[in-house]
């Protein structure tokens, strides 16, 4: 019955699954221990953009403005602390940006009435802009050293990037699962006009995703960054497709209204274990974008037609 | 000849008959009335006739020739011209590109000329005796009864052979109406033949030549009009048998303490000042026809729609601007359109329920799983709701058990005024006398309160006082014994001595 | 609404001149808007600096920007009429620019690569439209799925930014004819296409979809037909542009169409094209693109960085987008009233 309710969380985690076995049978270095920590420090980027991005399309909406918000996150960090400003001053003044942008997504969405789509490609726009300007079309500092020692370090065994996602899955997980927060989320999505005369202020609800998303995207930035050694201006070209992807393939609805953080967490790992596999196949970059585009296409499909079976059985649909 | 004949008619959806078997016979050359209260399958009907959708079972046929149009298109070029109730023209294209949709003038190469586009719309308006003007305007800027009387003419334009006007007159003024009759006689005087399907019985015996009355989705007589008084059309269309569904009434006493007042309180334009008072264990309906302010009474007073006046509830009084300010000061409603309004479809029967009443069963922004079960479960118990777990989606309910969840989500809130929108329509007698009895309930412990129907016989036989609209007025208050006919009469019209009490 | 106070007739009357300045009223400033754009932003250049506006080849060098935004606008309004949007448009120029950078041809050969590329444009409009049509996704998600497609294919023929498209092809394309740039006779084109396209039947449909599906169906518009023909006008405008950005560029990039799904929107908006369907003009967008591609000059008549343009362009689109949704709000609640 249970296991029912969750079919389509479970079947993106049986996706990754079998995708780790195919991995796992062409080459059994794919399974191991060194690999696999890699696969998932890589799926934690995408998860924890992803929080956001799965609270926006719970909502019916969905937050392009990602790519640009992570990357200037990360830039202004590196920029500020070569100047000379302490760590911890540059990341509370970057996260506070991203609090500005997502407030002003979630404003024009939910007060202006401006679809999603058209306020954060516009917001995306505007952040490439600024960042442009900013650092003048490049960027030569070299990010924090303090930021790459925490992220590269291990925390009792495992990489520190993982407790950190492992947090924000409880967190996420929590949020949807337990609180009336969640509860109103869903309900705008599945039908915003009932949410609004059961006495949910869906404007004041619909503000939220678009914060998250933002901070999600901020935090995101400074851990690539923290990673991968550096601050460039097209690190956040990635995460837009897959962290959509990931929500899709996580089961959501992009019509609103279904879907969980869990499956998020699990098309996070089927996107990466993709990403990983393509190349065993000598397949490039390529070949990974049309992959992930055919998935979100398929993705979508599948929970389009299971909303519709749950809404079946009704006179008056 | 063009006589239309359906025999047999069937059609239901999902669980619900609309049509059980509805015959009707209309010759050429004839004006046919077919009359019927709210849900007796006219619109449905209407909506075989013109390939909205398809029957189930039975025939149709037009001029011995079978019709099952599968689509709009095919019902129009088959002959079928109807006028929609609820209209059937692009608010952003302009009047002459309404009118003459498909049949445009001079098309070359998919090009349409608008020169002749707007003469040949001039000229059709004109054809008709109405002014043309601007037919360049979109339809979005005109008034209701213009945009009706535009679709009337775009209709008649396909010169179709049977033409099925489904309350075209409900928006009209009286000089409209009758340049409508004027062409509706013109029209059946021609050779054709004309289905007219309105409430306003007046109407009825002044236009047709013959009458079918519906009830229950199936034919249950018919004739001449000239054979068939009012009364009668009345008593046919209620039928008689009134099954013991309601609880008994139990009008409050005259010096009964107020629980709710209305202080010329208003929407305008559509509804207009009234005043009211609500007693202590006194239910009270709102009827009359279709559109006529009781949606503006109902939205003004849960914020939904901006409202005038003042409301008294207790000793307070209230100014509602969103349905979450009306639900803190204790307004609850149940909406008219469960599936679009009411419930979120895909999310399970608990959410649904304990929905409205987060606030009071969480704490720091968590919902206290224990006091959320216990809320649930208390509302499943108390309305027998049948569901094999509270976490399936509602959609998967029947008509019923949905509306009771919908009822628990509204009654969780413990209202002090509560609303029902014609909270019955579409739903089993079980759950209807479920849903009488909570209704009872609630005005006994001191709730006020406030409800519309569609269906004469349950106000009559639910309120211990009817108010019934006109036009956004107060047409008759009506009380004590209270029959279907002084309802069903204070609302079409024409009786205006009636009209006080 | 009142039943007593309407008026039987279908027009409110009045003398010829009131007709006009009611038509006008109506049309509203949403019609002027995207003229009054370029007016500013290009009186203000001119004021700044002249050179930009009137120096020699100015004209050429701006239409020439202006015909690629012009060609995916076009195409992006004809979806936006039908309440949908077209992502999908950066794959496509990306794909039709990585094909032409790739493959070198002459004479009769570059006319059929053209050809080619073109209706490779149609196919992935096709796909779009049937997706959409069919499926009932939401065009936005439908199309982001195809852009990542398309996009893959580009960076599968092209790897990286470079090639060389056909010089055969630039001098084709680039120059004057009659003293007047290829650029403008393009862009002329456009706007005379606009002119007779805006009057047959399939934008009225277009328009019908996008102002109220329910009753579109009614009245007899073959919805998915329509709504793929829009997919495919746009993928094949798309494609149109590709090939121009490749003659400009002499060379090709995987990701040269990416930057026009924003201003392709942007100019869109701009030229008054309501993004909750049913009204706006092709010929308005074109006017919208060009006044988003004053933007960049009028940075540089004020002698500011720029990539400030970039910047003030995202603006624009959200400042844009924002008035005509709360316009639309308040057009809802009184229609509601």
């Amino acid at each position: 019955m249970s296991l029912a309710r969750h079919r389509t969380v479970l079947t993106a985690y049986a996706i990754a699954l079998l995708l780790f076995a195919v991995g796992t049978l062409h080459s059994l270095d794919f399974a191991a221990p060194s690999q696999l920590k890699t696969m998932l420090v890589y799926a934690s980027f995408i998860g924890i953009i992803g929080l956001g991005q799965t609270l926006c399309i719970l909502t019916g909406g969905i937050d392009l403005s990602v790519p640009w918000t992570l990357t200037g996150a990360a830039v202004l960090t590196s920029v500020m602390t070569a100047e000379g400003r302490p760590l911890g001053v540059a990341i509370a003044l970057v996260l506070a940006l991203a609090l500005v942008v997502g407030l002003l997504n979630g404003i024009g969405v939910a007060y202006a009435g401006v679809p999603p789509i058209i306020m954060t490609l516009g917001m995306n726009g505007a952040l490439q802009g600024l960042l442009l300007v900013y650092t003048d079309g490049g960027i030569s500092a070299n990010p924090p050293q303090g930021l790459t020692d925490f992220v590269l370090g291990d925390t009792l065994g495992l990489p520190t990037q993982l407790w950190i996602w492992a947090a924000v899955i409880a967190l996420g997980c929590a949020l949807l699962s337990l609180t009336t927060f969640g509860r109103r989320l869903y309900a705008i999505g599945a039908n915003r006009r009932a949410a609004e005369l059961a006495g949910v202020r869906a404007r004041r609800v619909l503000v939220a995703p678009y914060v998250i998303s933002a901070l999600g995207a901020a935090v995101t930035g400074l851990l690539v960054m923290g990673f991968t050694g550096q601050a460039f201006l097209t690190m956040g070209d990635p995460y837009l497709f897959s962290s959509a992807v990931a929500v899709a393939v996580g089961g959501a609805s992009i019509l609103g209204g279904s879907g969980h953080y869990a499956g998020t967490v699990a098309g996070a790992l089927v996107l990466t274990l993709v990403a990983s596999l393509l190349p065993l196949f000598s397949l490039g970059t390529a070949w990974l974008q049309i992959a992930y585009g055919l998935i979100l296409l398929a993705a979508v499909y599948a929970a389009g037609l299971n909303v519709t079976r749950k809404k079946r059985g009704s006179p008056d649909a | 000849m063009r006589d239309l004949v359906l025999s047999d008619v069937q059609k239901s959806y999902g669980g619900t008959r609309a049509l059980r078997g509805a015959s009707l016979s209309a010759r050429s050359g004839e004006v046919h009335g077919l009359v019927g209260e709210n849900g007796a399958g006219k619109s449905t009907l209407v909506k075989i006739l013109s390939g909205a959708v398809r029957a189930d079972g039975g025939s149709v046929a037009l001029d011995g020739r079978a019709l099952r149009p599968r689509s709009p298109q095919e019902a129009r070029r088959a002959g079928i011209g109807t006028v929609f109730q609820e209209l059937s023209l692009i608010p952003d294209l302009s009047v002459a590109a309404n009118l003459l949709y498909g049949i445009e003038p001079r098309v070359r190469a998919g090009r349409i000329s608008t020169g002749a586009l707007h003469a040949a719309a001039r000229d059709a308006l004109a054809r008709f005796e109405l002014p043309a003007g601007d037919v360049s305007r979109p339809v979005r800027e005109l008034r209701l009864a213009e945009r009706q009387v535009l679709e009337i003419v775009k209709t008649l334009l396909h010169e179709p052979q049977v033409l099925i006007l489904d309350e075209a007159t409900s928006a009209l003024l009286p000089e409209q109406v009758a340049w409508l009759f004027a062409l509706v006689r013109r029209f059946a005087a021609a050779g054709g033949c004309a289905l007219f399907i309105s409430h306003r019985l007046a109407e009825i015996e002044s236009l047709c030549d013959r009458v079918t009355v519906f009830r229950a989705g199936a034919d249950v007589g018919g004739g001449a009009i000239g054979e068939l008084p009012e009364a009668r059309l009345v008593e046919l269309m209620l039928g008689r048998a009134v099954e013991r569904i309601y609880p008994p009434k139990a009008p409050a006493a005259r010096d009964a303490e107020v629980v709710c007042e209305l202080r010329s309180f208003g929407a305008p334009p559509r509804l207009q000042p009234l005043d009211l008072k609500l007693r202590h264990g006194e239910l009270v309906g709102v009827g009359g026809l279709d559109g006529q302010g009781q949606a503006e009474l109902f939205g003004a007073l849960f914020g939904t729609v901006p409202a005038a006046g003042s409301v008294l509830l207790g000793a307070r009084e209230l100014r509602c601007a969103s349905p979450a300010a009306a639900l803190d000061a204790g307004i609850a409603l149940v909406p008219e359109d469960r599936a679009a309004e009411g419930l979120c479809l895909t999310l399970g029967v608990r959410d649904n329920i304990s929905l409205g009443s987060l606030g009071g069963i969480s704490r720091l922004g968590v919902v206290d799983r224990a006091r959320e079960r216990r809320l649930v479960a208390g509302a499943v118990g108390e309305l027998q709701i049948k569901v094999a777990d509270v976490r399936d989606p509602v959609g998967g309910l029947s008509g019923g058990n949905q509306q009771k969840v919908l009822l628990s989500r509204v009654l969780a809130r413990s209202p002090r005024l509560l609303l029902l929108y014609d909270a019955t329509r579409g739903v089993d007698v079980g759950t209807k006398t479920e849903i009488y009895r909570l209704m009872r309930e609630q005005a006994a412990a001191g709730v006020a309160v406030l409800f519309y129907s569609s269906d004469a016989a349950e106000l009559a036989a639910l309120a211990d006082r009817v108010l019934v609209l006109h036009d956004g007025v107060v047409r008759a208050q009506l009380s004590g014994e209270i029959s279907e006919e002084e309802i069903v009469a204070a609302a079409v019209g024409g009786r205006r001595k009636e009209a006080h009490a | 609404m009142s039943a007593t106070t309407a008026d039987p007739r279908i027009d409110g009357g009045g003398r010829p001149l009131q007709r006009l300045l009611r038509a006008a009223g109506r049309a509203g400033l949403a019609a002027w808007m995207p003229y009054l754009y370029v007016a500013v932003l290009g009186g203000a250049i001119w004021a700044l600096q002249p050179a930009l506006i009137d120096g020699p080849g100015a004209v050429d060098v701006r239409f020439s920007a202006v015909v690629p935004l012009a060609l995916v606008a076009f195409g992006q309004t004809l979806v936006m009429f039908t309440r949908g949007i077209d992502l999908a448009v950066g794959g496509v120029i990306s794909t039709a620019t990585a094909l032409l950078a790739t493959r070198g041809a002459d004479g009769a050969t570059l006319w059929l690569l053209i050809a080619a590329v073109v209706a490779l444009g149609g196919v992935a409009g096709l796909i779009n439209g049937v997706a959409v049509a069919v499926t009932r996704l939401q065009p936005f998600i439908v199309t982001l799925a195809t852009w990542s497609i398309f996009g893959g294919v580009a960076l599968l023929i092209l790897p990286q930014e470079g090639g060389a498209s056909p010089p055969a092809l630039s001098e084709a394309l680039l120059g004057s004819v009659l003293g007047v740039p290829k650029a403008v006779w393009v862009v002329a084109l456009l706007l005379a296409l606009w002119g007779w396209l805006r009057h047959t039947r399939l934008i009225t449909d277009l328009r019908a979809i996008g102002s109220d599906e329910q009753r579109a169906r009614l009245i007899g518009v073959p919805i998915a037909r329509r709504t793929i023909q829009a997919y495919v006008l746009s993928g094949l405008f798309a494609a149109l542009a590709g090939v121009w950005i490749a003659a400009q560029t002499g060379s090709g990039s995987p990701t040269a169409g990416d930057p026009f799904i924003l201003s392709s929107v942007a100019a869109v908006v701009l030229g008054g094209t309501s993004i909750f369907g049913g009204t706006g003009s092709a010929a308005a967008s074109i006017v919208g693109a060009i006044a988003f591609l004053l933007i960049p000059d009028l940075i540089a008549a004020l002698q500011l960085e720029s990539f400030w343009s970039t910047f003030f362009q995202g603006a624009l689109l959200i400042a844009a987008v924002t008035v005509s949704s709360i316009a639309a709000q308040l057009k809802r609640r009184r229609g509601a009233a």
